[in-house]
């Protein structure tokens, strides 16, 4: 096969990978359910966000990956881990559930580690497997604590519909801001993440490459992200204030955790903390919530599934 | 900024306009009322208490409007406010029903239910009073308006008392003409009627303050 055309089935690859992580990125989902926007005001500024994250931030990470990646594994193995995710995750976007793409592709590793009858580490899946348990635990406390708090706040600074609006409208901006450099930054890692491989294989116009990324990963946000973010925005009754009580904190400690190494679930987080606030505000949650949960607990079994069903025919291709 | 806060102002300047023309109307069909009760029923008030119908009309088309175009606005509270609307207009739609029966009302009160046709009618007036003394209130203190929503509930309880005190005398009139007992109690249940919207309003006002510091 010629170098052009493994460089053209790569940059497909590419596109469907950054297209998957568009289409499961439910950061707006706040903004959505707590009507700050529009859905079409959601879109435009997520792909704003996309496209310049991925522009901006997505180089020097894209350059880490493709190195970190390409070095150690079989080409074969990356691309079968990298588009068994993608369209598991696209998969279950179609049907608008959020699902955690680390556990999609976690879940692609082992499917492949039995396939190979490789040795896996055990001891590194039970601890995976432990934060994959935490992730909403977390999400879920953190989310009702932080309510409370802010109902005492609430109950004692709340003289009327003039002092309503004006507290909501900070939480409005804040929560603005706040999540569109969520996107920003989201953009960039994911971006880089799809872009990796591609970089690792040769001279590339990297901008280009980040453009063409930045733009699959809008375009997944446009088709199919639309619907992740609504079935997550509407689990509970949503206002700006119960927004931020329900985004902040657990993006918060995403990043923490993400800085400390730790594996947790942005979407597991995320889905649990609007059930932890529709508790605590005792709201009722949508109906449906189950598919959400169902969909994670099949992501190990259906992305390990897929990665054994794709590994030998890309084997054989590249 | 300024520009803002002028938005801001005018669109409070249009609901306290509908607010007032609301009130003025209840004023002057309160004054029909004892006008009817006490002497004898002025056309040229009723007709006023139907002008001011429509001047609340085109004060709520106002309101609206500018509720609208408020593209800063958050929706939930847009929504409140024009759900309260509606029900606000309910009550002076009412009193316009009334007082266009009451301008082909052909006879005079009952001399033995005139009392407790003034204290229904004072009643009525008092509601209206309290439910837009209560919306004023829910802008700026929550507190005091939920402790004003409870006065409501006694007038209404109040309202409900004259009404049948009214209705037990009537009702008994066996000997009278039969329109006259319908129409007289007609007056009486759509007074009391309005009262009692005047209360579920201020119930849905109760709600929000309930929910809005728990959500």
């Amino acid at each position: 096969m010629g170098f052009s055309v493994i460089l053209l089935t790569f940059l497909i690859i590419v596109i469907i990978i950054a297209f998957g992580i568009g289409a499961n990125d439910e950061t707006f989902a706040g903004i959505y359910g707590s009507r700050i926007l529009n859905m079409k005001q959601i879109m435009i500024l997520a792909a704003i966000f996309g496209i310049t994250g991925a522009l901006i931030l997505g180089e020097a990470v894209s350059k880490t990956v493709g190195k970190g990646i390409l070095v150690n594994l079989d080409d074969a193995i990356v691309i079968t881990i990298l588009i068994s995710t993608a369209i598991w995750i696209i998969l279950s976007s179609a049907l608008g559930l959020p699902i955690s793409t680390t556990h999609a592709t976690i879940g692609a590793v082992i499917g492949l580690g039995i396939a190979l009858n490789s040795s896996l580490d055990w001891l590194k899946i039970l601890e995976l497997s432990i934060w994959w348990i935490l992730s909403p635990i977390i999400g879920y406390v953190v989310s009702f604590i932080v309510f409370k708090l802010m109902h005492a706040y609430k109950v004692k600074h709340l003289n009327g519909f003039q002092s309503l609006e004006k507290t909501e409208k900070s939480f409005t901006y804040i929560v603005l801001i706040v999540i569109c450099i969520t996107a920003f930054s989201r953009a960039g890692n994911d971006c880089s993440n799809a872009v990796g491989i591609v970089v690792g294989i040769g001279d590339f116009q990297i901008n280009l490459l980040l453009l063409i990324t930045g733009l699959s990963l809008a375009g997944g946000l446009v088709v199919l992200g639309r619907g992740v973010i609504k079935s997550v925005g509407k689990i509970t009754e949503l206002y700006p204030s119960t927004a931020f009580a329900a985004q902040i904190p657990t993006a918060a400690i995403l990043f923490l955790g993400t800085t400390l190494g730790i594996p947790l679930s942005g979407s597991h987080m995320l889905v649990a903390s609007l059930v932890g606030l529709s508790k605590a505000s005792r709201t009722p949650t949508k109906k449906g919530l189950w598919k959400i949960v169902l969909v994670w607990f099949l992501t190990f079994p259906m992305a390990a599934l897929l990665s054994i069903v794709l590994y030998f025919p890309i084997n054989a291709v590249i | 900024m300024k520009f803002l806060k002028d938005k801001k102002i005018k669109l409070l300047n249009a609901s306290n306009e509908f607010h007032a023309q609301v009130l003025k109307g209840s004023d002057l069909l309160h004054e029909c009322i004892n006008d009817l009760i006490e002497v004898k029923l002025n056309k040229k008030k009723l007709e006023d208490v139907l002008k001011s119908e429509h001047d609340a009309d085109v004060a709520k088309e106002n309101y609206i409007k500018l509720l609208y175009e408020d593209k800063r606005a958050l929706p939930f509270l847009i929504e409140d406010r024009y759900r309260l609307i509606k029900y606000i207009d309910i009550i002076s739609d009412k009193s316009e029903e009334l007082a266009r029966g009451l301008q082909v009302f052909p006879f005079d009160c009952y001399d033995d239910i005139k009392d407790d046709m003034k204290n229904l009618n004072n009643t009525y007036e008092e509601s209206i009073k309290l439910l837009i003394e209560m919306i004023n209130l829910m802008e700026t203190d929550f507190k005091t308006a939920f402790e004003t929503s409870f006065n409501m509930e006694t007038l209404k309880r109040k309202g409900r008392e004259s009404k049948y005190k009214i209705l037990d005398v009537i009702y008994k009139k066996s000997e009278e003409k039969s329109l006259q007992i319908y129409l007289t109690s007609k007056i009486c249940i759509k007074l009391f009627d309005m009262i009692g919207i005047a209360e579920e309003i201020s119930d849905f006002l109760r709600s929000l303050i309930i929910k809005y510091p728990s959500k």
